[in-house]
């Protein structure tokens, strides 16, 4: 087997993954700065206070609906000596305006970083996950037998590689196709998915009718549709006669 | 047990566990999901976590001898299902641990409905739970292809042509499940990482997420008809009902769950031991045409919904019945996010309910039997059946074999049931009737105009003319 010949084009993996990533970042910082701006023009925020409530709170030994609690060291010292609290330590910092736009500087810092690092993991990541989009698949002209071997008139099951097969597909890279000939130098190479939901159809040789297990759609020999869900006629892999050859030109699973 | 005693005070002093576990454990609930007949309306959650905590370890277990490759990934669940130590038991319970997890959450969905939950403050409870569906969905339908036998590999053919019919984008969708344009090495790997890695990973995260806001807005008590709910009063009065009633979750109400719980999951395994694994078809290999792909049972009604559907209402239906479904879902929430919690003041609710259950299940009934399906079995009519000896009607019930009509039509109880039953249909119709319909087709049958000689035409249609009740009942008595 043939090692896969796609290019995987690793510029433009990088680039749209990138743009991907940069796009989703943009967006939340675009938003957080929209909401900031939005908040500013109604109210000023109080900056909050640091507070030790709930299980943390309970954990330090704090009675549950204390005032304030604003707990502190200053406490627990006094406590553990068996004094009562004294004058508690204010938190002072919190609420220092002179300290709050390098406290939102730092801070920005600190999330620019964490959002740097997870872009620049996030690019290849996407790139394995967008992956399929971007490999350009193989065509193949896959030789089926010798055209004496095929009856004008009849239709018969044919198999061959799939051109973007890997050495560990397996078998699950085989494709099938349902061959008739039509005359002495034309073949026509049906694809057996169902263009309903793509199910392998049947050929029925003396019915003369493809029939579909899933859904009951039938087809013609001709390939148009007889009956039930389908809308379309079953799709053809190029085929054509060479050195005395039938070969098949590898394709995609139908998609309507 | 008192050895153990010091070294875990040393390791809780250090850690503060008990003071972080304790009060959630002990967290007070409504005395009524606790006491009497309404502790046990309240597992159903539980029930869907015992599930999943039970896929999550069967499933390591599996991936020790799973192959993730899509030439060796049969060949590995064939041998998990015959070497692998109690593999077989292994895979049983992972299989009936999906169709668990999928009926527990259906029904949890159910009951949160039924009895109001979902309403203030709880709506984003419902939100998350509905995320988990979803996802739970998700699971089920990756779990299965993961056998990675004829039918896996079909389910994503027929997953990436419904993926195809959304406007657009749709081919992009399409090759991204296939990844790329048809079956191969990558499919398998990716579907292997999205079943293990990614979707497990939005699961642990939304159902961390659901987990903490029922301690945080408490569990619902039951509901009570003529007992609204007001979001401006709804917090205080349930924090007063538990002042007043409340009652330790641990162990009044934990102790009902974990047994069910505990219970499921021994059930799982023991139907994994009596039934063992799901049936392993034929190998992945797209040029075998003999296929007769089928999902699980659990997404067998959509499959079945796919060929009731009338042909132009399909492209919608496929694109828009989930994304619908699930928009539906989200906004319950919104919609109904107060008033009347009790199902005796909601007859809606229960309709909806109710409607949901007999369609789905009436579907996954119609899937089993897929009425619309070719009966490619179908065998030949014998001479016993067909009772005559005239030449013409003999080649003609041959030819009712061999032209496909058998494999849509029955006679004597053999034969598809997409068209009608032929037995009589000599009572019914005139041949020169039979012979047009024949010829032209009409709705779901093709035209064999072209298919079929005069000869064969005459020849049918006369062993068709010979189909009446009477000569039914006079060819089963000399049977006997």
């Amino acid at each position: 087997m043939p090692p896969n010949s796609s290019s995987r084009r690793p510029l433009l993996v990088t680039a749209v993954s990138a743009g991907v990533t940069a796009v989703a970042a943009a967006g939340v910082f675009l938003w957080s700065w929209l909401r900031r701006r939005s908040r500013r023009k109604h109210e000023p925020v109080p900056e909050p206070a640091l507070v030790l409530s709930g299980t943390a709170a309970r954990m330090a030994g704090a009675p549950g609906e204390q005032e304030d609690a604003a707990f502190t060291g200053h406490d627990l010292a006094a406590a553990l000596e068996g004094q009562e609290p004294q004058a508690t330590f204010e938190a002072p910092t919190v609420d220092d305006p002179k300290l709050r736009g390098r406290r939102r500087i730092l801070g920005g810092i600190g999330i620019a970083a964490a959002g740097l690092g997870a872009t620049a993991v996030g690019v290849p990541v996407v790139g394995a996950l967008l992956y399929p989009l971007f490999r350009s698949t193989p065509r193949e002209w896959r030789t089926v037998g010798p055209v004496d071997q095929y009856k004008v008139g009849d239709t018969v099951a044919v198999s061959f590689d799939d051109a973007a097969a890997l050495v560990w597909s397996g078998v699950s890279s085989r494709t099938a196709a349902w061959l008739r000939r039509v005359d002495e130098q034309t073949f026509l190479a049906y694809k057996v998915n169902c263009t309903h939901l793509g199910c392998p159809v049947r050929w029925l040789p003396q019915a003369s009718l493809f029939m579909c297990p899933c859904h009951g759609g039938v087809f013609y020999q001709d390939g148009t549709v007889a009956a039930g869900p389908p809308r379309h006629p079953l799709e053809l892999y190029p085929a054509r006669v060479q050195d005395g050859q039938v070969q098949i030109r590898t394709g995609p699973i139908p998609i309507e | 047990m008192r050895w153990l005693k010091a070294p875990w005070q040393w390791f809780d002093e250090r850690t503060g566990l008990s003071n972080f576990i304790g009060p959630i454990a002990q967290h007070p609930v409504p005395a009524g999901t606790t006491g009497g007949k309404g502790g046990w309306l309240y597992v159903l959650g539980a029930a869907t976590l015992a599930s999943f905590i039970s896929q999550v370890v069967t499933g390591i277990a599996l991936a020790m001898a799973y192959v993730p490759s899509a030439a060796n990934a049969y060949d590995s669940i064939s041998f998990i299902s015959n070497d692998f130590t109690l593999g077989r038991v292994l895979r049983g319970a992972h299989f009936f641990g999906a169709s668990a997890m999928v009926i527990c959450i259906g029904l949890h969905m159910a009951r949160v409905y039924l009895t109001g939950s979902y309403k203030f403050p709880r709506e984003v409870n419902w939100l998350t739970g509905t995320i988990l569906l979803a996802l739970t969905v998700v699971m089920a339908f990756t779990g299965q292809l993961l056998r990675w036998d004829q039918d896996g590999v079909w389910s994503v053919v027929i997953a990436a042509e419904q993926a195809g019919r959304v406007p657009l984008i749709g081919h992009l969708l399409a090759h991204f499940i296939l990844a790329g344009e048809t079956i191969g090495a990558a499919t398998l790997s990716r579907f292997f990482a999205f079943h293990v890695f990614f979707i497990p990973a939005l699961i642990f995260a939304t159902l961390g997420l659901h987990l903490y806001l029922v301690l945080h807005n408490g569990i619902s008590e039951p509901p009570k008809a003529g007992r609204p709910v007001d979001p401006k009063h709804y917090r205080a009065w349930y924090d007063n009902l538990l002042r007043r009633e409340g009652r330790p979750y641990w162990p009044d109400g934990a102790w009902h769950e974990i047994l069910v719980g505990g219970l499921l999951i021994v059930l799982l395994v023991a139907l994994g031991v009596i039934f063992g694994p799901p049936h392993l078809g034929k190998p992945p290999d797209p040029s075998i045409i003999e296929a007769n792909p089928r999902p699980d049972w659990y997404l067998l009604w959509y499959f079945a919904l796919l060929a009731l559907l009338r042909p132009g209402f399909e492209d919608y239906f496929i694109v828009l019945a989930p994304l619908i479904f699930f928009v539906v879902l989200i906004l319950v929430p919104f919609v109904a996010g107060k008033g009347e919690r009790s199902p005796m003041r909601r007859p809606w609710a229960v309709g909806v309910v109710l409607a949901s259950v007999l369609l789905l299940g009436g579907l996954t009934i119609e899937g089993e039997r897929s009425p619309w399906a070719p009966r490619f079995n179908a065998q030949p009519i014998t001479a016993a059946q067909l009772g005559t000896n005239e030449p013409l009607a003999v080649r003609g019930a041959t030819l009712f074999h061999d032209k496909g009509c058998e494999y849509c039509h029955a006679i004597g109880g053999q034969g598809g049931i997409r068209g009608p039953d032929l037995s009589h249909i000599a009572d019914r119709l005139t041949a020169g009737d039979m012979a047009a319909i024949i010829a032209r087709g009409v709705g779901t049958m093709p035209a064999y105009a072209n298919t079929l000689t005069s000869d064969e035409m005459n020849a049918l249609v006369a062993f068709l003319a010979t189909r009446t009740e009477k000569n039914q009942r006079s060819s089963t008595a000399q049977q006997r």
